[in-house]
């Protein structure tokens, strides 16, 4: 076990400097892509991506567990003036817009005492998660695959809030604000929206807990918007408003930001990008390894235990495929038990290394509606990543 | 009123943070505080920690602009970005995200940043 620990220990040392390559190193901080390692308030050893608004990644051997502590949650906001105060008896989550019977305020206390609690199990991934790993690069979060997390959250369903306040025929778009806000007036607040079916279908839920317990405030204390299946930026953290509006909610952060090329692998030129952008939804389809990490060194006729996560938008994971020749051939990994229809799901596969050399290996999953990964995708923001990724290892 | 009381704020912590942090290098481990619970109201108190750019023409302009929203760490961990990514960076939080930067300023701030960043 302590051989373990320390192993682990090593792991993290090695991750926080991954994204960076060796001539950076020797550079200031300005212009060095290091990502610190620091210790945020109600979290562990965290990548540090930036300070203001905080962005926190997960270190890649958290990934190994299947639910992921609230201590190592990914962190992201986006505006400079997240909430810091937060009164947990004062507070109030208020239910209003031209679309509903009454306007409603309910307490914490209320949320917990006067509703069924519901829980789903359900990973939150940022529609940016591994953005530094697309060539050519591209600008925003420097993401590696951190940038998500599993938990299983437990609160309340949107469904049941919004029938206790009334909602009128004329519904169309529900609005969800946080308390997050804006240094400028010139920029714009963080509102997100979903339709009024999809708002209404009994799942989507808003969450006073995560993995049982509050959910950490750089994670959206005291309540936070859990959109199974969609990526995290619907996720509106420290959710204070629900606005029910009887038009087309036309939010900047609906529709100029989190907006991706209209095209089902979310793929575009760098030199002729899409015409088309519609907003970033459900999660694509991806896999990654997450052992082995990059440059790895194993043995010949020692076999390695690799493993990884598959995910999708919920229609399932049902095949991850493993090649070790640089995709010339694939044989199966094993899948763990299913935690899960949103979360996402574990591949093993070991592999005794018969000679020695250089080896490229690739992962590739397949969902319940034989939709697989892309062989190459790129596009400007850096979003959606579902291409078919590799490692590269050495074998002495 | 608001919004200036904040910028003033949060320029005000930057100086001295930039005074302060002036010469450090990186890979300094930050530990920020915990959150202080008094009855029912929790507060999380965060330590800025904004790595310090080059002096060099332009830096000014560029300081003023861009951390009003968000710390210089946002641009540190950009990769080197050739002059057209600069430019529609800038571009990008003039028309989409709402940052009040006069055209003159675009330019000294994008070529400040290929200056530093560039490619």
């Amino acid at each position: 076990m302590k051989i373990k620990f320390l192993f682990h220990g090593l792991l993290v040392i090695g991750m926080a400097f991954s994204c960076k390559s060796s001539q950076q190193d020797k550079e200031d901080e300005y212009n060095s892509n290091v990502m610190k390692t620091v210790k945020y308030p109600e979290k562990g050893d965290m990548l540090l991506l930036t300070d203001r608004p905080p962005q926190l990644e997960t270190p890649l051997k958290i990934l190994r567990q299947d639910f992921t502590p609230n201590e190592y949650f990914f962190v992201r906001w986006h505006l400079a003036m997240i909430p810091k105060v937060i009164d947990a008896e004062a507070f109030r989550l208020e239910i209003t817009g031209p679309s509903v019977n009454k306007t409603i305020s309910l307490s914490l206390n209320d949320l917990k005492t006067k509703f069924t609690p519901y829980s789903i199990v359900a990973l939150a991934e940022c529609a940016g998660n591994s953005r530094s790993f697309f060539k050519p690069r591209v600008a925003g979060g420097q993401w590696c695959n951190g940038a998500m997390g599993n938990a299983k959250w437990t609160g309340v369903k949107v469904k049941d809030i919004l029938e206790m306040a009334g909602i009128k025929d004329n519904a169309v778009d529900v609005a969800f604000d946080g308390l997050d806000e804006a240094p400028l007036p010139s920029v714009p607040d963080f509102v997100k929206s979903l339709g009024i079916k999809h708002a209404m279908d009994g799942e989507v839920m808003i969450a006073y807990q995560m993995n049982g317990k509050d959910i950490p405030m750089l994670n959206g204390y005291p309540l936070k918007l859990v959109v199974p299946g969609w990526f995290a930026t619907y996720w509106v953290g420290a959710l204070h408003k629900i606005e029910v509006l009887d038009h087309p909610f036309d939010g900047f952060w609906m529709k100029k930001a989190y907006t991706i090329a209209d095209n089902p692998q979310y793929n575009e030129n760098p030199k002729d990008l899409a015409k088309k952008t519609v907003p970033v939804t459900t999660l694509a389809l991806h896999s990654i390894f997450v052992e082995p990490e990059p440059d790895t060194k194993m043995a010949v006729g020692k076999p390695y235990d690799m493993e990884g996560l598959a995910f999708d938008g919920g229609k399932g994971i049902t095949k991850v495929d493993i090649s070790l020749d640089n995709g010339s051939t694939w044989t199966h990994a094993t899948l763990d038990p299913e935690l899960g229809k949103y979360a996402w799901r574990r591949w093993r596969y070991t592999w005794t290394p018969a000679k020695a050399g250089k080896y490229t290996l690739k992962v590739k999953a397949t969902n319940a509606a034989g939709e697989t990964q892309a062989a190459e995708q790129w596009n400007r923001s850096g979003y959606a990543r579902n291409v078919i990724e590799q490692m590269d290892v050495t074998v002495n | 009123m608001k919004s200036r009381t904040y910028i003033f704020v949060y320029l005000s912590a930057i100086c001295i943070v930039l005074a302060s942090c002036a010469g450090h290098k990186a890979k300094t481990e930050v530990v920020q505080p915990p959150i202080e619970i008094k009855g029912s109201v929790h507060t999380m108190n965060l330590v800025s920690d904004e790595p310090v750019f080059p002096d060099q023409p332009g830096r000014d302009i560029f300081l003023s602009n861009c951390i009003t929203c968000h710390s210089t760490r946002y641009i540190a961990m950009q990769p080197n970005f050739p002059e057209k990514n600069w430019d529609a960076e800038v571009k990008k939080m003039v028309e989409k995200f709402g940052a009040p930067i006069t055209p003159d300023n675009q330019k000294i701030i994008k070529d400040y940043l290929v200056k530093v960043k560039g490619k």
